[in-house]
């Protein structure tokens, strides 16, 4: 299979690129890359390709975090929720606080190979 | 779909009973349940001998709470079975002992919630599907983004959907068994802010507690002497899990909608005929993503309904008149069958203060991680056609 269901989500660039996979079946894309079968269809993993996602997307909606429980991610933070083109929805932590929704934003690999969304420039 | 067992041959609750709803404690989960078992068989004035087979509901107790916890009633050798569902683990005991009834292998059945706090441990995570959010995205968060997409879509105010909990809270205050009995303040309710809009009094409190529901055919009412009139029907139980949703669909609101929508065909009755309505608040926001997804009203509509108070106790449907998840509590296993306990009180017309005038018709609903949704419905023993 051409997939790398088990390898690294993201790669950085400008934008990163997110490891995803399509259904060779229905079409379907999927992030992480698909590694048991299509949600849609069933089809197996055999049936899946790579397929690399840039990380871009518009805010569909956003939360200021306020209570947090993991220690390397204190609160205060935002979450944001992003629609990308592909047909994907994918949540993650923004850097920065200021965003709204309709905003464009994209990905940003951090030093400590951390993905976070940031507001497109 | 197959023939509905429920319609073949009807099943009613004969007997309820709750331990309170608390924070985590010394308390055994064998208290927690023989207490809400006991309650129950006083309610239905049987004895524990009569009871023929228990589904068990627990999401976090671990294997084999069942036996040892029943065999304290007097060991009978009755069917045991474990139920785990997520948060719906009670709902799916109601639904599993009301199956064992309308199929006739039993006459007496108990549906039993119990669990504690304590040990969390989840099956998903271990499928080693990763993400980009990692662990940011707790279930606060997740509703909280929704609250914020609901709020923009519909122009409605992070204060109208707190609403829901300061009407739920006002439920729970007259509630002896809620884990939260305290009426509150609007500034209360807004104060104390966890995630987006979401503040702690908009989240639920996951603590201990037990339900117990019984179950029996109108064989064994008759055979028991029971009186019939105390016997609400339970006209439908469907549970459904996720389909396939586009993404950045609301997947529990979407899956509650399907699932409400077979149960309300299956009991040949529509939303608006519901006249209290127990749900999944376990955030605020999820009561009014729910009531428009179940058909109360139409999209968008639902936080100027309840802020007319469509939803109080008194208006045109109650809901959450135990004070819900967010006042009565959430402790998972017996949270879906104790919504049944509050159904049945409400369409026997014996909920005392928190009583919704003339309620004939109730539906409880539960949602639980995965995604998977059950929701049950209950007609008063004198509900015209289905009495």
């Amino acid at each position: 299979m051409s997939a790398s269901p088990r390898g690294a989500l993201f790669e950085a660039g400008t934008p990163p690129r997110l490891h995803g996979s399509r259904c060779r079946v229905c079409g379907l894309v999927a992030f992480p890359a698909e590694r048991y079968g299509c949600e849609r269809c069933g089809a197996s993993p055999a049936n899946h390709e790579a397929a690399d996602i840039p990380a871009q997307g518009v805010v569909r909606s956003f939360a200021l975090v306020h209570r947090h429980h993991q220690a390397h991610l204190p609160a205060p933070f935002v979450v944001v929720q992003v629609d990308l083109p592909t047909g994907l929805s994918l949540k993650g932590v923004l850097e920065g606080n200021e965003v709204e929704a309709g905003d464009r934003v994209e990905g940003l690999v951090t030093p400590g190979e951390h993905f976070r969304w940031r507001v497109a420039g | 779909m197959g023939r509905n067992p429920l319609a073949d041959r009807p099943v009613r609750v004969i007997g309820v009973g709750l331990h309170r709803y608390q924070s985590a404690s010394d308390t055994t989960f064998v208290d927690l349940g023989v207490t809400a078992v006991r309650a129950a068989l006083a309610d239905a004035g049987i004895t524990w001998p009569t009871v023929e087979a228990a589904y068990v509901g627990s999401a976090l107790l671990g294997m084999a709470p069942g036996r040892i916890l029943l065999s304290r009633l007097g060991a009978s050798g009755l069917a045991i079975q474990q139920v785990e569902n997520a948060s719906a683990s009670g709902s799916t005991a109601v639904a599993l002992a009301s199956l064992e009834v309308a199929s006739g292998r039993s006459d007496v059945a108990l549906a039993l919630g119990v669990d504690k706090a304590e040990g969390w441990r989840q099956a998903p995570p271990k499928a080693g599907i990763g993400s980009l959010e990692g662990g940011s995205v707790v279930p606060f968060t997740h509703f909280a983004l929704l609250a914020n997409a609901y709020m923009q879509l519909y122009g409605v105010s992070a204060e109208q959907v707190a609403r829901v909990a300061w009407k739920n809270h006002r439920n729970g205050a007259r509630n002896p068994y809620a884990q939260r009995q305290k009426e509150r303040s609007m500034e209360e309710i807004l104060a104390d802010p966890i995630s987006g809009t979401l503040t702690r009094l908009q989240c639920c409190p996951v603590g201990e507690g037990a339900a117990a529901v019984l179950v029996a055919s109108d064989e064994a009412i008759a055979r028991l002497g029971l009186e019939a009139a105390r016997c609400p029907r339970i006209v439908a139980s469907v549970t459904r899990s996720q389909g396939f949703y586009e993404p950045g669909v609301d997947i529990d609101a979407t899956l509650t909608g399907e699932t409400t929508a077979l149960a309300l065909e299956q009991a040949g009755v529509a939303a608006g005929d519901l006249d209290v309505i127990e749900l999944h608040d376990a955030f605020s926001i999820e009561e009014l993503l729910y009531l428009e997804a179940m058909g109360l009203c139409a999209p968008g509509d639902a936080a100027a309904e309840l802020e007319a108070g469509a939803f109080d106790i008194g208006g045109r449907c109650a809901v959450s008149p135990s004070g819900g998840l967010l006042a009565m509590g959430h402790p998972l296993g017996p949270t879906g069958a104790g919504q049944v306990v509050e159904i049945t009180r409400q369409l026997r017309g014996e909920a005392g203060d928190r009583q919704q005038p003339g309620a004939r018709l109730g539906l409880a609903h539960m949602v639980g991680i995965g995604a998977v949704c059950v929701v049950h419905v209950l007609a008063g023993a004198g509900a015209g056609a289905h009495g």
